[in-house]
């Protein structure tokens, strides 16, 4: 396949996938509300009981704990999903692109150790290939979009959307290592865009959660788009 | 304030970990925004509205950790 269509192909796995996961998070939501509306407005009366925990919840809990597994839980992970379907599929564009133009890392070197282990020239590059792009991900999202636009100019991330998408890592980051609660990481990452003072909780409201998916969808389109093009 | 389709009270309900939050009937959601704006009371509206058994289509009001539940009940009970 040529380098064009595999481009679009990453990019067109990664909005399945975005919209895979908004529909899991809006469809997860309608069967809690369903039944939040069950108990509150028609009286639906039952009983779970979870029988690895032995935690049980009847109609009197559910409203309750679905509020929170809605408004925080069910937010939280599924805006986790969406970066990391981003930093996937970014991640696959580069290695594409690397695959297609391996000059660029002549400059790479691996230790003999690494190359006797390997078969041939072509497991050599994806060596180099995988090394660069470690140490490109290990950096924040401002360095991945400098390494994009240095390779390959798809006029994408706008400045804007670059600070926006860095505060939204740098939520992604506070909900898996911080117990979302904000810290200095997030407040130097997110910059002015920071929601939260550390020491705060950082909520997830909707329309944060869909502005967020909105600009991740577009992201994907328009570097997916860009890089094609220019394949 | 009454809820159009129940003709009862319309409540904040109290969420999990202090997470209040109102559900009601979609045709009197501007009428509650507007009285949480005038309060300058937080929240966010759920996407979706949900019907069942093809009932009035109803939506959910979250008013986010910590709002105080007492305090919202009552600018929804003073309100017409």
């Amino acid at each position: 396949m040529a380098l064009r269509e595999e481009m679009e192909s990453v990019r067109d796995r990664a909005l399945a996938s975005l919209n895979g996961a908004h529909d899991y998070f809006t469809y997860t939501q309608n069967a809690w509300r369903t039944v939040q509306q069950a108990v509150e407005r028609d009286g639906l009366k039952f009983s779970w009981r979870n029988r690895h925990t032995n935690s049980s919840v009847n109609e009197q809990d559910a409203p309750a704990r679905a509020e929170r597994y809605v408004a925080e839980e069910l937010a939280s992970s599924s805006l986790q999903q969406f970066v990391s379907i981003f930093e996937n599929f970014l991640h696959d564009a580069f290695r594409l692109w690397l695959l297609a133009h391996p000059e660029s890392l002549s400059k790479r070197q691996l230790s003999g150790k690494d190359i006797f282990g390997l078969p041939d020239k072509a497991a050599i590059v994806n060596a180099l290939v995988g090394k660069e792009l470690k140490e490109v991900f290990y950096d924040r999202p401002a360095n991945w979009f400098e390494y994009l636009h240095d390779h390959v100019n798809t006029g994408s991330p706008l400045p804007v959307e670059a600070q926006q998408f860095a505060e939204i890592k740098a939520t992604r980051d506070v909900l898996v290592h911080g117990q979302g609660v904000a810290n200095a990481f997030y407040f130097d990452k997110a910059g002015m865009l920071a929601r939260a003072q550390p020491g705060q909780l950082l909520d997830i409201p909707e329309t944060y959660h869909q502005a967020s998916w909105e600009l991740i969808c577009k992201l994907t389109r328009d570097i997916g788009s860009g890089m094609a093009a220019k394949a | 304030m009454t809820d159009s389709t129940t003709q009862q009270r319309m409540r904040v309900s109290a969420g999990g970990k202090s997470r209040p939050y109102i559900m009601l009937p979609l045709d009197q959601l501007d009428a509650v925004k507007r009285i949480l704006d005038k309060n300058q009371v937080s929240f966010w509206v759920d996407g979706t509205a949900i019907s069942i058994n093809g009932k009035p289509e109803v939506v959910v009001i979250n008013l986010g950790r910590g709002a105080d539940a007492e305090q919202i009940q009552k600018m929804l009970d003073t309100a017409n």
